[in-house]
């Protein structure tokens, strides 16, 4: 039992005193070792206690509240479930976990096994934990108002197909995602029938897969995160009216790799990023009614990949600088619209000096068509080839649309 | 030496003929063909190969139906078709031997659910654990004619 019981008082104190290897151990008055656990500790609460854990390895897994608690950690205690099952379920409202560290959930190709997993919950909140070594993360099923602010997240798993999303959402509505750090896992950032819900300010670096994934999730927005060295950058899928506004997604390397991949979308923004390094830029298919502007897209493969049956995406007001091709696409038919942007390839002149150029620029190369139905032909790169294809292509366009085009090409880019 | 010439030409002909078994993936890398999503969950994935031996590669049996209902039929000339036995990710079996479990437990990455299965008993042992029902291979993937 613990030796400091205080019913009156509503926080328990609990100093750790020993640490030791496979159970918590705790020392008494009288010097005697008695062991605790989280569980156990939790069990004695009454809903709306706070419960201090001051530093501790617990070896434990499972641990289970299904009541509206607090659990506070100092000097680091960790909760570790050793590879077996998960670390702690929440099935409650009003939960708040902060300063814990919680390892080594289960790798699964049955349940997904989560760091922390809150299921059919309001308002809790995850705040200032570590999480190392899990299968998942962050997973929160079928609940309202929570939080998930200021977490390390780290995966740990070996580059292959058996470890799951850093923070996973599934149906859930109003959730605030802020300030995390995600790195090792597949996702990152995890979104499913996900409405309503913000995503600020967080670090995805150096996931197999996507920084930021969204299915089947509409009325959400993404603001300030930064995507940094992913398998892909972020992929919206079959959702509508996203934001998605001052990111940064650099260094997405790799054949199908992109900054943003937009699939099935309609009715969203994307505006203020910054898409450097990728191998494609932004890759839009079957997409219609997005704003794309003020982005500023720097040397990328390719800038930007549209496919033919994308209708009223609009371009305004991006910079295309030091980009190998600007714009592809796989067809003829475009309704969508690319004016006032600045584009580093474009050669005309403004003799009006409004700041526009007065002859269009057509940022389809054909080349760059040619390499993207025939990626060995990159070998042809700045040949003499290419440049004769490119010439001719300009003085009697054959496969390049002709329609796309930016009537108002700007002569100096726009300021961010 | 003229012979062993003639073997390698032979040889040479033969490999160009298109090599119709399935092909190893490379999770995180391969994507699908379909949805363009990076490959990472093995369990799930199919594979079509035409005649001429094109693998389309996909990570949902609801890619590869979507693809082949999106597809003219005639220009595709599907040659087999491959899934990822749910047990063993990565070997790969044709439908006609296979067993399939669907249900919402199975989390597949394009939600169409539904696990492959080389024999019943590892079948009967996934529907213990996470539910779902046995369907039939003609439900989940009907080329139009």
């Amino acid at each position: 039992m613990i030796p400091i019981k205080p019913t009156k008082l509503t926080t328990f104190l609990i100093l750790m005193l020993c640490i030791g290897t496979n159970a918590a151990v705790h020392q008494n008055e009288q010097g005697h070792y008695l062991s605790v656990s989280v569980q156990s500790m939790i069990d004695e609460t009454v809903p709306y206690d706070t419960l201090w854990i001051n530093g501790g390895y617990f070896f434990e897994n499972n641990i289970l509240i299904t009541k509206p608690i607090t659990i506070i950690g100092r000097q680091n205690p960790i909760l570790d479930a050793g590879g077996q099952g998960q670390v702690l379920i929440i099935r409650s409202d009003d939960v708040t976990i902060e300063g814990l560290t919680l390892k080594g959930s289960a790798t699964s190709n049955m349940t997904e096994n989560a760091g922390i997993k809150i299921e059919n919950a309001r308002r809790v909140k995850i705040i200032a934990n570590t999480l190392c070594d899990n299968f998942f993360g962050v997973y929160l099923a079928n609940s309202v108002k929570c939080v998930v602010r200021d977490n390390i997240i780290r995966g740990g798993y070996e580059r292959e197909s058996n470890s799951g999303n850093g923070i996973h959402l599934w149906q859930c509505d109003s959730i605030e995602i802020t300030n995390n750090v995600i790195s090792e896992h597949r996702d990152a950032i995890y979104l499913e029938f996900v409405i309503n819900s913000h995503v600020f300010g967080n670090h995805c670096e150096d996931n197999i897969r996507y920084g930021l994934h969204f299915m089947f999730s509409n009325n959400d927005q993404y603001r300030n995160n930064v995507f940094n060295n992913n398998g892909a950058g972020v992929a919206v899928m079959y959702s509508s009216r996203v934001e998605m506004t001052d990111n940064i997604f650099e260094n997405n390397l790799g054949p199908s790799s992109f900054g943003i991949l937009l699939k099935d979308i309609t009715d969203s923004r994307i505006t203020g990023n910054q898409l450097l390094k990728n191998t494609i830029g932004i890759r839009l298919e079957g997409t219609s009614r997005i704003e794309i502007a003020r982005n500023n897209i720097e040397d990328n493969g390719w800038a930007v990949l549209i496919t033919a049956n994308c209708t009223d995406n609009d371009f305004e007001n991006n910079t295309f600088r030091y980009n190998s091709f600007d714009v592809s696409t796989n067809g003829k038919l475009v309704l969508n619209t690319f004016d006032q942007n600045y584009w580093d390839k474009y050669e005309g002149y403004d003799l009006d000096r409004n700041g526009m150029g007065d002859v269009p620029f057509h940022p389809v190369s054909i080349f760059a068509t040619v390499v993207s139905e025939v990626p060995e032909a990159i070998m042809l790169y700045r040949s003499f080839t290419q440049y004769l294809m490119d010439r001719a292509e300009k003085a009697i366009p054959s496969v390049t649309p002709e329609n796309l085009v930016d009537h108002e090409p700007l002569m100096k880019p726009s300021v961010l | 030496m003229k012979c062993a010439s003639i073997i390698a030409l032979c040889l040479s002909i033969i490999s160009c003929q298109g090599n119709k078994s399935p092909r190893t993936l490379t999770p995180g890398t391969d994507s699908c063909h379909y949805c363009q999503m990076t490959i990472i969950d093995e369990r799930f994935t199919t594979q079509l190969v035409t005649e001429k031996g094109k693998h389309f590669i996909f990570d949902d049996i609801h890619c590869m139906n979507a693809f082949v209902q999106e597809t003219d039929n005639s220009s595709l000339e599907i040659a087999a078709v491959y899934l990822s036995d749910f047990a063993n990710p990565g070997q790969y079996i044709k439908p006609d031997s296979a067993f399939f479990l669907k249900g919402d437990n199975l989390r597949s990455p394009m939600g169409g659910n539904t696990g492959t299965f080389s024999n019943k008993n590892s079948m009967l042992e996934t529907q213990a654990i996470l539910g779902g029902e046995s369907v039939a291979f003609e439900t989940l993937f009907y080329p139009s004619p």
